[in-house]
């Protein structure tokens, strides 16, 4: 993710709090029909994310990309914690921050495969979940599963190789 | 917080108790796959796609009489006691007060127990309750196979 636009730092601090805002209040369809004044226009405030930034493929304003992927670590951490004893796989994808990972859709699936890539573990039901797919059927091992869903996140072109 | 600590705050009644940590974290197994010898899988008897195993021709359902049915494959017969016995291995299922299994644990020769916990490390101990509680319940079942038995799943 990569700032394009020239701001000082004040005004970064401000497009900060206006992005922030859009984050909390605006649905995702007023992200990018934002009326913006004549300062926010010098500045690039208000302006659709695409347009500042013509390589990217989000039309979201970034912090609320970056808060959401936070919050998926954060969710992703508290899960581990809280289901690292526990042996029934079913209960541990019944987990409540599990849930809400799944909840995220379609953005969360290169997190849980860059998180997969790191370390094994059971993202399976969230992957299929989110995607409705399952690259790993079949496979019984929890090595075996990571493997396939990792190179189906590389041929989706959602990792590095 | 070391790992004895976070599993002792899971697992109180570790705590105090004569147990030591056996293996690194691995969330490629767990009990019940270890409890039958098995080191490589997860076995869960619900299916929720890829990445578990459960014994082919076993009901998948969370209930106490489907995973005797998957040990029972593996040779295991159900028994009366926990008690160290000459010639033969020992495992003990806990369940929660609905029934719903939780844990599996597995009798080491000398008669201490061995226990996978999820994700995390495995450990011994000496007493077998002291695993039980509010997360994995309480033994609920012991079965038993010959020490000779080649594993068949």
């Amino acid at each position: 993710m990569t700032w394009t636009t020239e701001v000082t730092p004040r005004h970064r601090k401000e497009l900060w709090k206006r992005n922030q805002c859009l984050v909390e209040v605006r649905k995702p369809s007023e992200w990018r029909h934002r009326q913006a004044g004549r300062r926010d226009q010098a500045h690039g405030v208000g302006q659709p994310w695409d347009e500042l930034n013509p390589e990217s493929s989000f039309s979201r304003p970034p912090l609320a990309i970056h808060r959401q992927e936070l919050e998926f670590e954060q969710l992703a951490d508290r899960w581990e914690a809280e289901t690292a004893l526990e042996s029934v796989v079913t209960r541990k994808a019944m987990h409540a921050a599990y849930q809400r990972i799944i909840g995220m859709g379609n953005a969360a699936v290169p997190w849980i495969l860059a998180r997969l890539q790191r370390a094994p573990g059971q993202w399976f039901w969230a992957l299929t979940a989110i995607t409705g797919e399952d690259p790993a059927s079949g496979q019984e091992t929890v090595q075996g599963a990571s493997a396939a869903w990792i190179q189906w996140g590389r041929t989706q072109g959602l990792l590095g190789d | 917080m070391t790992d004895r600590k976070a599993i002792e705050a899971q697992l109180p009644r570790l705590e105090g108790s004569d147990y030591q940590i056996t293996s690194c974290k691995d969330p490629n197994y767990n009990c019940f796959a270890w409890a039958a010898g098995d080191h490589t899988r997860v076995w869960s008897p619900v299916m929720l796609g890829s990445g578990v195993y459960w014994p082919p021709g076993i009901p998948a359902l969370p209930s106490l009489s489907g995973v005797i049915q998957a040990y029972t494959i593996t040779g295991f017969e159900v028994c009366d006691s926990p008690d160290l016995e000459g010639g033969y291995e020992r495992i003990a299922i806990f369940a929660d007060p609905t029934g719903e299994p939780r844990h599996a644990a597995r009798q080491l020769p000398d008669g201490r127990w061995a226990s996978k916990l999820g994700d995390h490390v495995d450990i011994e101990h000496v007493q077998l309750e002291v695993v039980g509680g509010a997360w994995y319940g309480e033994p609920v079942a012991y079965m038993k196979r010959a020490t000779t038995t080649t594993d068949t799943y």
